[in-house]
């Protein structure tokens, strides 16, 4: 019988090892070995030159910029989305007759590629026609009409802008489904002790959706960390390097500048980097769950 | 998801009239921030209708005529036609072996209490934590080596991949809840394991084998820099690449840049107006039991 559920275990997820381990497992094993070689993506030889790509990261103006962007691109949508989205439902977890109305617009963003998000928007923050300036001159606020993806000290928060507004329906719909799952019959003796609203939202229903907590910063943080498409195809990094990210900086150096190696090493460090801040974000959160 | 929405009867104990008030109040304002928040999606659809010049003009209000012409135009400078079968086909084709996949893995890994299956289940969801940007450029040189820059394999291949881990995670956490009588009657019979699964225990998993298709549908529907990279001829692009592209070329053109990005987004929000309780389901499943 023991054997039969070994047979059975293996020949079940055999097709899902096979696939994992072909196009995942080694692809990113081998990822560590092309990051110790000068490999350019078109020569058949691959040349090991060991850290010498390591040491070139260290000093590099444009990895140490890209490093700092991730951090600032990360914080921010992490931060940010997590309490626009956390906001919204609670106020939608109250009775609400227009609550599917409200929901889908907030939710469609979410389908919709960030190519059809980066240029609607790009669209929108243009500095002399976008509607964006246009508005805020007609209200008298002149002075914020900033050119919104050209000025390198913004430019990165507007992007982070664009995906927390793509992106802001997730969370919240997750949000809601927690607040939703928590028992009336909490709410109801907090009412008889006399509790206040406020009260009521610290001591109750913050702390048991902590899961929708763990989950949704794990999502965005992870998300923010690797995104790609949404710079990419508004600034492309720019202006200068100023929304160049690590995930940006590793495309440009793989795929236009022809150094996969060097890209590779990159890769490597967001890896790292990844893996590190889930693991501290998960014991964290994890300890402040609290259990029904 | 246990629905929680408040009982008719009991009356609750906030419903003076001063807190009507100030609940229809939240309600008024939290519809205008919606109105606000949505107002880039309206002005996408409104100006994919008018001409340049009147987007010029009056890039907020509501369009004058329907130039249906700014469609016509966008589905042949992007070869629309061609990007949305192509998407399609690689949509369609990913999802449905991450389906057969996921479940039939996961299958021994929520049902027997080995110590194989839960290593293989640790080794499973731990992948969730790789990011593809890693096994990008081993990837590259690899679909390279096997001349299979240019199919569909290669992309459908790295998104069955990719994905697995999660929907691996997404039916095991489900298989755990269901109850296992139905196959131990079944066993009794003398049915093989794969019959019974084939048979008796997929049925069971319709939820999560809907949420499973959603979220992967949405994923990869929308992703732009695997098939960007492995899909180079434009007779395969797929959507985001072909809009990307487009943009290239026609970037001055906001009448058609408007209505091709409208033509992009309509199937996965036409299919979530459809759909939206499974939309919605789909995404929490996997996140509020964590």
């Amino acid at each position: 019988m023991k054997k039969n559920i070994t047979v059975a275990t293996l020949a079940f997820t055999a097709p899902a090892l096979i696939v994992i381990s072909i196009f995942l497992l080694y692809p990113v094993l081998s990822g560590f070995y092309y990051s110790l070689t000068s490999w350019n993506g078109l020569d058949r030889t691959v040349e090991f030159i060991g850290l010498r790509n390591y040491r070139e990261l260290l000093s590099d103006r444009e990895v140490s910029v890209s490093l700092r962007n991730t951090v600032v691109f990360t914080a921010t949508t992490t931060v940010v989305q997590n309490l626009i989205a956390l906001v919204l439902a609670l106020i939608l977890d109250g009775r609400f007759r227009t609550r599917g109305l409200v929901k889908t617009m907030f939710f469609v963003p979410v389908l919709m590629s960030s190519i059809v998000v980066g240029y609607t928007w790009s669209f929108l923050l243009h500095p002399l026609f976008g509607l964006v300036n246009k508005g805020l001159s007609g209200i008298g606020l002149t002075f914020l009409a900033l050119d919104w993806l050209g000025n390198p000290r913004i430019a990165l928060f507007s992007v982070a802008g664009m995906s927390i507004w793509r992106w802001v329906g997730y969370s919240m719909v997750i949000y809601l489904a927690a607040l939703q799952s928590v028992p009336e019959v909490l709410y109801e003796s907090a009412d008889i002790d006399g509790a206040s609203p406020l009260r009521k939202t610290m001591s109750i229903t913050l702390p048991l959706i902590a899961p929708a907590f763990t989950i949704n910063i794990l999502i965005t943080l992870i998300g923010a960390m690797k995104e790609f498409d949404m710079i990419y195809v508004t600034t492309g990094g720019g202006p200068g390097y100023a929304t160049q990210t690590l995930a940006v900086l590793l495309y440009n150096q793989a795929f236009q500048a022809n150094r996969m190696g060097y890209g590779a090493a990159i890769a490597v460090v967001l890896f790292m980097i990844i893996l590190t801040v889930s693991m501290v974000q998960l014991r964290i959160l994890r300890q402040r769950e609290v259990r029904l | 998801m246990v629905d929680l929405s408040p009982a008719p009867v009991a009356p609750a104990p906030r419903a003076t009239p001063r807190g009507r008030h100030v609940a229809i109040a939240a309600e008024i304002a939290l519809l205008i921030i919606a109105v606000v928040y949505f107002f880039p999606v309206y002005i996408m659809l409104t100006n994919s209708m008018k001409t340049p010049a009147e987007i010029a003009q009056h890039p907020a209000r509501l369009p004058l005529s329907f130039v249906v012409q700014n469609f016509a135009d966008a589905w042949q400078a992007s070869s629309f036609g061609t990007a949305f079968r192509n998407s399609l086909i690689v949509t369609v084709i990913s999802v449905s072996l991450l389906v057969a996949v996921s479940s039939l893995a996961s299958y021994p890994l929520g049902r027997f209490q080995t110590r194989l299956s839960n290593a293989l289940y640790v080794l499973f969801v731990s992948m969730l934590m790789l990011p593809f940007q890693m096994a990008m450029i081993p990837l590259y040189r690899m679909v390279y080596e096997l001349q299979w820059i240019n199919t569909f394999r290669s992309v459908i291949l790295v998104f069955v991949a990719v994905n697995l881990p999660f929907s691996i995670f997404l039916y095991t956490g489900f298989i755990r809840s269901v109850p296992e009588d139905l196959e131990e009657s079944a066993t009794i019979e003398g049915a093989g394991r794969l019959r019974i699964f084939l048979q008796i225990v997929f049925p069971l998993l319709r939820p999560v084998t809907s949420s499973v298709i959603i979220l992967n549908s949405l994923a990869i529907w929308n992703e732009f820099l695997l098939p960007l990279l492995f899909l180079q001829r434009r007779a395969l692009r797929t959507i985001p690449v072909a809009v990307f592209s487009f943009q290239g070329q026609y970037n001055t053109n906001w009448a058609m840049l408007f209505a091709a990005l409208v033509l992009a987004m309509a199937p996965m929000v036409l299919t979530f107006l459809v759909l939206q309780k499974q939309f919605v389901k789909g995404i929490t499943a996997g996140s509020v039991k964590g």
